[in-house]
């Protein structure tokens, strides 16, 4: 019959392990989704500008282009900004991703050329 | 059954406050005693736009060997690379020891105890039975131990030790195979197809070695296409086709189940 205890045990170790486990999703959903909002937040920017300017020279006087100032002119260049930011921060959870990757793989390759060595010195 | 019944605290207090100890003696130990060690939840994964698993779910208890049956390409390896990390579902839901892990990396899963032994048996044919073994290790186990611990269960092994794996005959390379992911001591064990390509009395003697990894409370997956060795010690059995689980019971009924269907049972 199966030792029960041991496979308690083993569940236990396995449960304590998978709590610690950090998970990086590697959805490349999540990544596409990032870098796309980013590049509609700059967008959209862009066109409150347009609309921004567009209102403002319909009129000459000063007092009404303070509206189309605040929400277009400032709201747009918050939102260019904004889509910077995110774009920027896609690329480096992209590149951040990667890097990871890359050491768990030379770390790996380590471990076992230390092993190897220290099977030598048996 | 019904495992969330001892989870409701049956004990009032008058402060308030749950009676933590009363709570968890009398609902939490056994609301995680029926914990599934693995379940896949409505699993779908996809090889690129190739949707090739549609929904797959299954759990497997803790020391229970489970057997997941189906024809060629049911989606037997893939489901398998699921659970290693391998893949990453496009939908759904990979739990461990009831943590969603989904997107985790294989290297991660190995070292926290889900061993997978490929299709194919993997190991490296220009290396020693020795190094192979060797390979194995995440750094911390001491290169004595995991020879012990191999050579002991696997005797085969131990007199061919200086053998590159390439040159043994299949059986024993598939012996490496199981002895270099037992020595991870991992909770869980998975393998693809363990038995083919071998002869029937090779096969035996490998379900033999499985049966008693089995006793010592690993929780065990096999994928197998000839099903009548893998359900002698399976405890539970699931058949796909088509990217989904099509039937789950009891092995002995499995058998039938299959003979009715396309498989016919092994010889
Ligand atoms: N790398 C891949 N790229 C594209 N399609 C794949 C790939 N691997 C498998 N498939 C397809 O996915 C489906 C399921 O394959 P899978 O290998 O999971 O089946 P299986 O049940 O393991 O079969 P077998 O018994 O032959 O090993 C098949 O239709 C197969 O053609
Ligand atoms: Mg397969």
């Amino acid at each position: 019959m199966t030792d029960q205890g041991s496979a308690d045990q083993r569940y236990a170790d396995l449960q304590r392990e998978v709590e610690k486990l950090r998970i990086r999703e590697r959805s490349p959903d999540a990544e596409r989704r990032l870098r796309f909002s980013g590049v509609f937040a700059t967008g959209l920017g862009l066109l409150l500008i347009f609309l921004g300017y567009w209102g403002a020279s319909g009129t000459n006087q000063t007092y009404e282009h303070i509206p189309y100032l605040i929400s277009g002119g400032i709201g747009g260049l918050a939102l260019i900004l904004m889509g910077g930011f995110i774009t920027v921060r896609a690329w480096v959870v992209a590149m951040n991703a990667e890097l990871v990757i890359q050491s768990e793989r030379q770390t790996q390759v380590l471990e076992r050329i230390e092993a190897l060595l220290a099977e030598q010195h048996d | 059954m019904s495992a969330t019944d001892g989870a409701e605290p049956s004990v009032s207090s008058s402060n308030g406050q749950v009676p933590v100890d009363a709570l968890a003696a009398a609902g939490l130990a056994e609301v995680e005693a029926h914990t599934p060690i693995l379940e896949l939840a409505a699993i779908r994964a996809a090889y690129g736009q190739i949707q090739v698993l549609h929904g797959v779910s299954l759990k497997v208890f803790r020391g229970e060997t489970v057997v997941l049956l189906g024809a060629n390409g049911a989606g037997k390896t893939t489901t398998i690379s699921v659970m290693s990390g391998q893949m990453t579902p496009t939908a759904g839901d990979y739990l461990l020891a009831g943590r969603r892990v989904n997107g985790a990396a294989p290297d991660a899963l190995a070292r926290i105890g889900v061993c997978t032994i490929p299709e194919g048996r993997g190991v490296f044919p220009n290396l020693t039975v020795t190094e192979n073994l060797l390979m194995a290790s995440y750094g911390g186990t001491p290169a004595a131990r995991i020879k012990d611990q191999a050579f002991e269960l696997f005797p085969r092994l131990a007199e061919r030790r200086n053998q590159a794996a390439g040159t043994m005959s299949g059986g024993e390379q598939q012996m490496l195979a199981l002895a270099r992911g037992l020595v991870t001591n991992p909770a869980i064990l998975i393998l693809d197809e363990i038995s083919m390509g071998l002869a029937p009395i090779i096969v035996d003697e490998l379900y033999s070695y499985v049966a008693r990894i089995a006793r010592s409370g690993v929780s065990i997956v096999i994928v197998e296409q000839f099903a009548h060795r893998a359900l002698a010690i399976a405890d539970r059995a699931y058949i796909m086709a088509h990217g989904s689980v099509t039937a789950e019971g009891d092995p002995a009924d499995m058998e039938a189940v299959l003979q009715a269907s396309y498989l016919g049972s092994g010889h």
